[in-house]
């Protein structure tokens, strides 16, 4: 067993587990018609399936294949649990148990004997009529119980022990007589195996259980080589561990104070042992991604060589290191995902020969921590999602209807394949296609919080991201002070520290219309002060210019952040910000410091987005930022960020972003028609919506657009109430240097200059709307 | 025999409010406190408590009436939906047992920063003691002005 491969016990550990779970979801099953009772069974006969599969343990995967079979039937209502449905489930459940003990024990399948059992299975998958009737009911349940038992009872033990077990019993007994002596009555008397053979029919179960015995302890041996602690057992340690530190400071401070040696010997001793200790604690909680990746290559080749398909895995940031219980949590979701990119995304190599691709395909995996989150992307260079099919399958399954196909947007589209019981692929394979995989592995994934987001380009490939949540991860990060005030920083977003000199003319900060910028590496990078942008009074003494520089990256934006001082790095526990203040932004969760003050972590995306370094609007469709470099110091715009849009007509239009409030999408039977204009509910109130094409007198408004399409809107705050602008399309936010070239086109507009190589009107919201609206007009 | 109820009490501003003794996980003395930047004005300090992170909720800035420094003020740790809270008061008093028939709603007079606050009244030994209505304190939505800002525009 010494040997037995890692993987063959991870699985067989976790077997255990979810085979105790089936069996009672499955008695539960008889009782109640719960779907997701169904789905959960049929997720962990896929789950057992599935690495079976790859482990090569055929004989397992016929049977739980044959199991899911049925079950799937059961799940799509084809058919209605019964008690001899559940028995033959129940008898697949035990088969499997009998497969992995063999398999614990002597490393191979083992010899039961599931082909029984795997005809019932079938013939009840196959007889969704006679349900409960006489000729399936009978198989089942008198059949298979005894069928594997007599198997096994006489080949395996009672050969062995009668004539091993009984000399030894008998020894002392006649010490004096001869060893011949000892072996003859042992047949006759001592011994009434003998006897149970005979009975053998009716004592069958009895000898099973003989038999059984064994394996089990065999099995929780196995089980006990690791102990699986609750999480929550572990915080609890952890917060308990931190406590004791602080008590330890405490006690470290007396010693000091009392000055007697043995008291200071032993809270020495206490400190190490302390120090030790939560060392040894956050240890415990962290393992690098590899711990799952392990498996891949040798999964990949299998599941490649079964497929007929050539596939180069690669392999970055495996030695990230995550959260045990997020590796746990992240296992299965990626496996499947795996998975599914060799079965469905990458083609043989005959396909990728017709799209001018390399007979190999390549798949991708990396990690790296970003922003507080871990980054898993897992992307392949294979055929991608076609969105047409992604269609019809949904008609076909009838999630949705036609109309409201044709309302999505591709995006959207993309996101049904999370929905349960959908799959795009053609044929179920014993690898993919039954359509578990991909809501169980959103399920999973945002079930510890986190997100997955997915991407795909017809014959380029597929790249799916997880964002995982750091919260407990333990981190590496910065102290720095700003007017007196203790923060931290994820070392991640690091890259240079630097320290200003006071009276220096090159390398001090220079202003740019009010805005500080930084001249760093012949470029120039705005500048945040910190004390400022958090709005805290420094005390009264320490009134000494910030001259400590951290410089940022977030997303793509390299900024500074001007602090007082810099202290030291840590590795710090991130514990998540009380829900009530989440809504202050530039903050990502709190820690708690050796002296045990809470310390506060910055969120170094939301602080560049309060401080204006990046767009204040995040996501809903806009591209990514174009990196700028530079900024323009005759630039009266710089550190202005605009928003682009169409409006219907052939120039682009730039809205400040500072007008911005959001940026909302409706559908047009949301809007509704008073009059000349059109209103709609708002957060709790009605906001009125112009179309900006018409007040620019551009045409082709809201209305003459096709009716089924989302209408995007601008939403601004004027004079304190919301109002609506809907525009054609959302371009692109900017933050780029802009010549202006042209006077102002006509009323409401600015001026115009090229922005991204194009022709921009620029527009003042307040101006334009105080010419369009009158004030009687907004009506919360 | 009417029922008997118990609370914990302690004084805002010369006031006496209580809660519900069973609401109270303890009571502490002054902490140290972390201030949270932009936060609103009530909810904005943060305690460890034995490696639990506590949300300090200043009663007085919450009950609109004159501020006073954290370190002066004792805290009473609640939990909320899975969530510690510290209600940080001037001084903490007695349990009270009172009737419950003697309960009463709030008194008119009250002002109105109050009132929102206040599930009732009792009148205890010439005294009255105002019960607090934690779930409306804690999950208050009228948020401060900073916060509105910042939630449109992150």
């Amino acid at each position: 067993m010494s040997e037995m491969d890692e993987a063959l016990v991870e699985f067989l550990i976790e077997c255990q587990e979810n085979l105790s779970r089936m069996d009672l979801e499955l008695l539960e099953l008889e009782k109640s018609t719960d779907p997701e009772l169904v789905k959960s069974i049929f997720r962990v006969m896929h789950t057992i399936k599935g690495s079976a599969g790859f482990l090569g343990l055929s004989k397992l995967e016929k049977l739980t294949h044959a199991a899911e079979n049925l079950l799937s039937k059961i799940r799509d209502g084809s058919l209605q649990p019964t008690t001899v449905i559940t028995s033959a489930l129940l008898a697949a459940i035990d088969g499997t148990r009998a497969i992995l003990s063999s398999l614990e024990s002597n490393q191979n399948e083992g010899n039961s004997d599931s082909e029984a059992i795997i005809k019932t299975l079938n013939d009840c998958t196959k007889a969704p009529a006679s349900v409960g009737n006489a000729p399936v009911a009978k198989p089942p349940a008198p059949e298979i119980k005894p069928n594997p038992a007599p198997v096994i009872a006489p080949t395996m033990v009672f050969p062995n022990p009668a004539p091993v077990i009984a000399p030894t019993m008998v020894f002392p007994k006649d010490a004096g007589s001869s060893f011949s002596d000892a072996l003859k009555p042992v047949p006759s008397t001592a011994f009434p195996a003998t006897l149970v053979i005979q009975k053998a029919p009716d004592t069958v179960s009895i000898i099973k259980e003989k038999i059984e015995e064994p394996h089990r302890e065999v099995a929780s041996a196995l089980s006990d080589s690791s102990v699986r602690i609750p999480v929550d057992i572990l915080d609890k340690l952890m917060s308990l561990a931190s406590e004791l530190v602080l008590s330890r400071n405490q006690l470290l401070q007396c010693s000091t104070r009392l000055n007697d040696s043995l008291l200071q010997v032993a809270s020495r001793q206490f400190n190490l042992v302390t120090s030790e200790l939560q060392e040894a604690l956050m240890k415990t909680r962290m393992q690098p991604i590899s711990n799952v990746w392990n498996k891949f290559p040798r999964m990949v080749r299998e599941v490649a060589f079964k497929l007929g398909k050539q596939i180069n895995l690669q392999m970055q940031g495996a030695e990230t290191e995550l959260d045990k219980t997020l590796i746990e949590a992240i296992k299965d979701p990626l496996t499947h995902l795996v998975r599914n990119s060799i079965d469905h995304g990458i083609e043989s190599p005959e396909g990728r020969a017709r799209a001018n691709k390399k007979p190999e395909g390549t798949l991708l995996l990396r990690a790296y921590h970003e922003s507080g989150r871990v980054n898993v992307v897992i992307s392949d260079d294979g055929k991608g999602i076609d969105l047409n099919r992604v269609k019809a399958k949904a008609l076909e399954k009838q999630l949705l209807s036609s109309d409201q196909l044709s309302q999505m947007g591709d995006n959207s589209v993309l996101q049904l394949i999370f929905l349960p019981g959908f799959s795009t692929a053609e044929k179920v394979t014993s690898v993919s296609g039954r359509g578990v995989g991909m809501d169980v592995v959103k399920n999973n994934i945002e079930k510890i919080g986190g997100m997955i987001d997915i991407q795909s380009e017809v014959n380029k490939g597929t790249t799916i991201h997880l964002r995982i949540p750091l919260t407990l991860a333990i981190i590496k990060a910065l102290s720095i002070t700003a007017a007196g005030q203790s923060f931290t920083i994820p070392q991640t977003h690091i890259t240079e520290l630097l320290r200003i000199k006071d009276d220096s003319k090159t390398g001090g900060i220079e202003y740019v219309h009010e805005t500080p910028v930084f001249r760093f590496r012949g470029k120039l990078i705005p500048l945040i002060n910190l004390a400022e942008l958090l709005q805290i009074k420094g005390k009264s003494e320490t009134q000494s210019k910030p001259n400590h520089l951290v410089i940022l990256q977030a997303e793509d934006r390299q900024f500074g952040l001007l602090v007082d001082s810099v202290k030291d790095t840590n590795e710090i526990v991130v514990k998540p910000l009380p829900s009530r203040l989440k809504g202050v932004g530039c903050f990502a969760g709190v820690t708690i410091m050796g002296d045990g003050l809470v310390q506060l972590i910055l969120d170094v995306s939301g602080v560049a987005r309060l401080g204006r370094v990046l767009p204040k609007i995040r996501d809903l469709g806009i591209k990514d930022l174009s990196a700028q470099d530079e900024i323009k110091a005759d630039n009266q715009s710089a550190g202005e960020g605009l928003l682009l849009v169409s409006a219907g007509g052939e120039s682009q239009i730039a809205i400040p972003l500072e007008q911005v409030v959001r940026l909302e999408e409706f559908r047009p039977h949301q809007l509704e028609k008073t009059g000349e204009m059109h209103l709609v509910q708002y957060r709790e109130g009605i906001m009125p919506i112009y179309n900006l094409g018409n007040i620019l007198g551009i045409k082709g408004g809201v209305e003459a657009r096709d009716k089924t399409r989302k209408i995007q809107v601008v939403v601004h705050n004027y004079a304190g109430k919301y109002v609506g602008l809907a525009v054609e399309k959302i371009l692109d936010t900017v933050y780029e240097s802009i010549k202006i070239n042209g006077d102002s086109t006509g009323l409401g507009i600015k001026k115009t200059g090229v922005v991204s190589g194009k022709i921009t009107e620029f527009v003042d919201l307040g101006v334009l709307l105080a010419l369009t609206v009158k004030k009687s007009e907004v009506v919360s | 025999m009417s029922k008997e109820l118990s609370y914990a009490t302690f004084t805002i501003d010369g006031k006496l409010f209580g809660i519900l003794i069973e609401d109270v996980q303890e009571i502490l003395r002054p902490l140290e406190v972390t201030e949270v930047p932009l936060a609103s004005l009530a909810f904005n300090g943060l305690i460890n408590l034995r490696g639990n992170i506590v949300l300090a909720v200043r009663m007085r800035q919450q009950l609109g009436l004159p501020t006073m420094e954290a370190k002066f003020c004792m805290n009473i740790i609640l939990k909320l939906r899975d969530e510690f809270y510290s209600l940080q008061v001037d001084s903490v008093a007695d349990v009270v047992v009172v009737q419950k028939d003697d309960f009463e709603i709030p008194p008119e007079t009250l002002p109105m920063e109050i009132r929102r606050f206040i599930t009732g009244t009792y009148k205890v030994d010439n005294k009255l003691l105002h019960i607090l209505d934690i779930e409306q304190i804690l999950e208050d939505k009228s948020l401060s002005l900073k916060e509105k800002q910042s939630e449109i525009l992150v």
